[in-house]
């Protein structure tokens, strides 16, 4: 029988197996907003349009859950976006997150810029996810073989970054995609 | 190798592998894939109640050593578009191909000579151990397109492989 692997979005403070609350967001919206949240369609706690400057989201923690072991292994896991804008003004930026006593979950005091410095967890400097695409996807570090289940692999962290330019409403929604290989 | 043509849902897709003697190891029996003996595979397939999907044999130089098979998994997250997931079945001939994918329940399908960068239905695979064994490095940089770089080995489909560092010589013990 095939895996089930589910995405999950970690909030809350971090523990060593992440955030203190994992909510299941397979297939389904999971707002950004300033709040530590998972939100389908709420549109509280927006983030304000600067100013000057940039506003940030919360970060967005996810990571992948097996709950049904694989009969094999479940490896090549990638990240990718379907690189449609998310209006002018917005970017969307995020990095891969596995160093740290937390399993890369680093939750942030405040609504700040998601940069190596200020997330410890980080892998490497946030990249603007519309350049991760199905041909140029992030690959996710992890694994699971049976008998094994339970969450596994890098987190993918990203927040929404909101400049001057921006206009007020909710941003288009776009699509992120996790692949994985199961045998 | 023969392609069918009705659209199916994947959680009914199970492989078979056949052996040159008649038996047949199957997937939906409890056989494991790391468990096909490639040095008797006759045949695989990928099977649904009462249909084959895809039908690869071995010869023309691929022998059961060759045979690569992945069922991935692609999971949408956000509800603005099309978003879910989507399931393909990927098997083939590695180094040589030529490589399949399938999605069943739409019964679209891709068929290339080599696997590709990046994601997708036909994007690379990483190998698992008992695949890892299937080429020797020898094999692997002589008979085939493939190089070394940085203790990894980078196959012309794009699969790499990562050498096994060898053993570090124990530390002198303090006195």
């Amino acid at each position: 029988m095939a895996a089930t692997i589910i995405i999950e979005r970690h909030v809350g403070t971090a523990t060593a197996d992440g955030g203190t609350t994992k909510t299941d967001i397979t297939s389904i919206n999971t707002r950004a907003s300033q709040a530590d949240a998972h939100k389908t369609t709420e549109t509280t706690d927006p983030i304000p349009i600067p100013g000057a400057g940039t506003n940030y989201s919360f970060w967005v923690s996810t990571r992948l859950s097996c709950t049904v072991t694989p009969t094999g292994t479940v490896n090549n896991v990638k990240w990718y976006s379907d690189a449609a804008s998310f209006g002018t003004g917005v970017t969307v930026v995020g990095a891969k997150a596995s160093t740290g006593a937390t399993v890369g979950y680093r939750i942030a005091a405040s609504a700040i810029q998601l940069t190596t410095g200020n997330h410890t967890g980080l892998d490497a400097t946030p990249v603007n996810v519309t350049t991760l695409t199905s041909g140029s996807p992030l690959a996710i570090t992890g694994s699971i073989t049976n008998p094994s289940t339970g969450r596994f692999g890098d987190l993918f962290v990203y927040s929404f970054e909101v400049g001057t330019s921006a206009t007020a409403g909710a941003t288009s929604q776009n699509t992120f995609t996790w692949q994985y290989d199961e045998t | 190798m023969s392609l069918h043509h009705t659209g199916i849902p994947a959680t009914s897709v199970y492989w078979e592998a056949e052996y040159g003697d008649g038996t047949v190891l199957k997937e939906a029996a409890g056989g494991l894939y790391r468990q096909i003996d490639r040095s008797a595979l006759k045949a695989f397939r990928l099977v649904a109640p009462g249909e084959i999907l895809l039908e690869l044999f071995v010869g023309d130089g691929r022998t059961g050593h060759n045979l690569m098979y992945r069922r991935r998994t692609m999971m949408g997250l956000g509800s603005g578009k099309p978003s879910g997931k989507s399931v393909w079945f990927l098997a083939g001939w590695v180094p040589q191909g030529p490589v399949f994918s399938i999605q069943p329940d739409t019964m679209q399908s891709h068929q290339a000579a080599r696997l590709t960068e990046g994601a997708g239905p036909l994007g690379v695979v990483q190998p698992i151990p008992a695949e890892g064994e299937m080429w020797t490095l020898d094999e692997l940089l002589h008979t085939s397109d493939a190089k070394l770089v940085n203790e990894t080995i980078v196959l012309p489909t794009g699969m790499r492989i990562s050498l096994p560092r060898p053993p570090q010589p124990p530390r002198p013990s303090a006195r």
